[in-house]
């Protein structure tokens, strides 16, 4: 399913549009989020099911999900994948971080 | 032997996926054993040793060609919570292993190096039966359901 959204991807023509969109296509369709049952950070032990119930009770930032558990504070090999998580939340929350 | 620095990166790019499936496996197949699925872990724990026996003949490879094994580059390690995803998570690895050594091979005969791609098409065998085992688990765990599965996977070797 991804080789196939990669190659969509590919067959668009890009000459008409604006720069922000090209450069989306050129990075490609996102990497697939990880599964439900997944950890998301091994070094921490934090599920991708925590990680979503820690950004759903108002982590917006990265810094906000390491400090409610830790996770992408140690190795960082996790950080894209906490990032993916926070973007599928709704935008209009201020960062916890900010507040403290 | 000196050789050129591209296929040696190859190797090096190749020694990343195994290490990173020595892990992968290792810690699966522990989980498997702390659950009770002993059966399943002990499979689990020979794929991730036949993974260090490819990394090792990648560092042995490496090393004659003139190059440094780079042994602290590791990719994302996918561990699930439950075992068809965990089977879900190695199969995407040992499919991309597949996919890299199928390119390494063409590359390595491309560079006019046949002593790499005979070894890199010995590693293939051994990532295709891995794939072939895992869809196969899968596909009973499909038919099955998971908890006949699981229960297949509780005693013996």
């Amino acid at each position: 399913m991804h080789d196939a959204a990669r190659s969509e991807a590919k067959a668009i023509d890009t000459g008409s549009l604006p720069g922000i969109v090209k450069s989306i296509i050129k990075i490609g369709p996102p990497r697939r989020t990880p599964d439900r049952f997944m950890y998301v950070c091994i070094c921490r032990a934090v599920t991708l099911s925590h990680l979503r119930a820690i950004v759903a009770s108002g982590a917006a930032t990265l810094d906000d999900v390491e400090g409610a558990c830790g996770a992408g504070g140690d190795c960082g090999t996790c950080r894209n994948d906490i990032r993916r998580v926070l973007a599928e939340a709704p935008p209009s929350r201020e960062p916890q971080s900010k507040a403290a | 032997m000196k050789s050129g620095q591209p296929i040696i990166d190859l190797l090096n790019r190749l020694l990343v996926s195994e290490l990173t499936a020595i892990n992968q496996y290792f810690l699966a197949a522990k989980i498997c054993q702390d659950k009770g699925l002993h059966r399943l872990g002990h499979h689990l724990r020979k794929e991730s040793i036949g993974e260090m026996k490819h990394a090792e003949a990648l560092i042995e490879r490496i090393l004659y060609l003139g190059g440094l094994p780079n042994l602290q580059k590791l990719d994302k390690i996918h561990v699930a919570e439950n075992v068809p995803d965990q089977l879900r998570a190695d199969l995407e690895l040992e499919r991309g292993t597949v996919r890299s050594l199928n390119e390494g091979v063409k590359t390595a005969r491309a560079a006019g190096d046949a002593g790499t791609a005979t070894l890199l098409e010995e590693l293939l065998e051994g990532a295709e039966d891995h794939v072939h085992w895992l869809e196969a688990q899968i596909g009973l765990v499909e038919s099955l359901g998971v908890a006949q599965y699981l229960a297949e996977q509780m005693h013996g070797e």
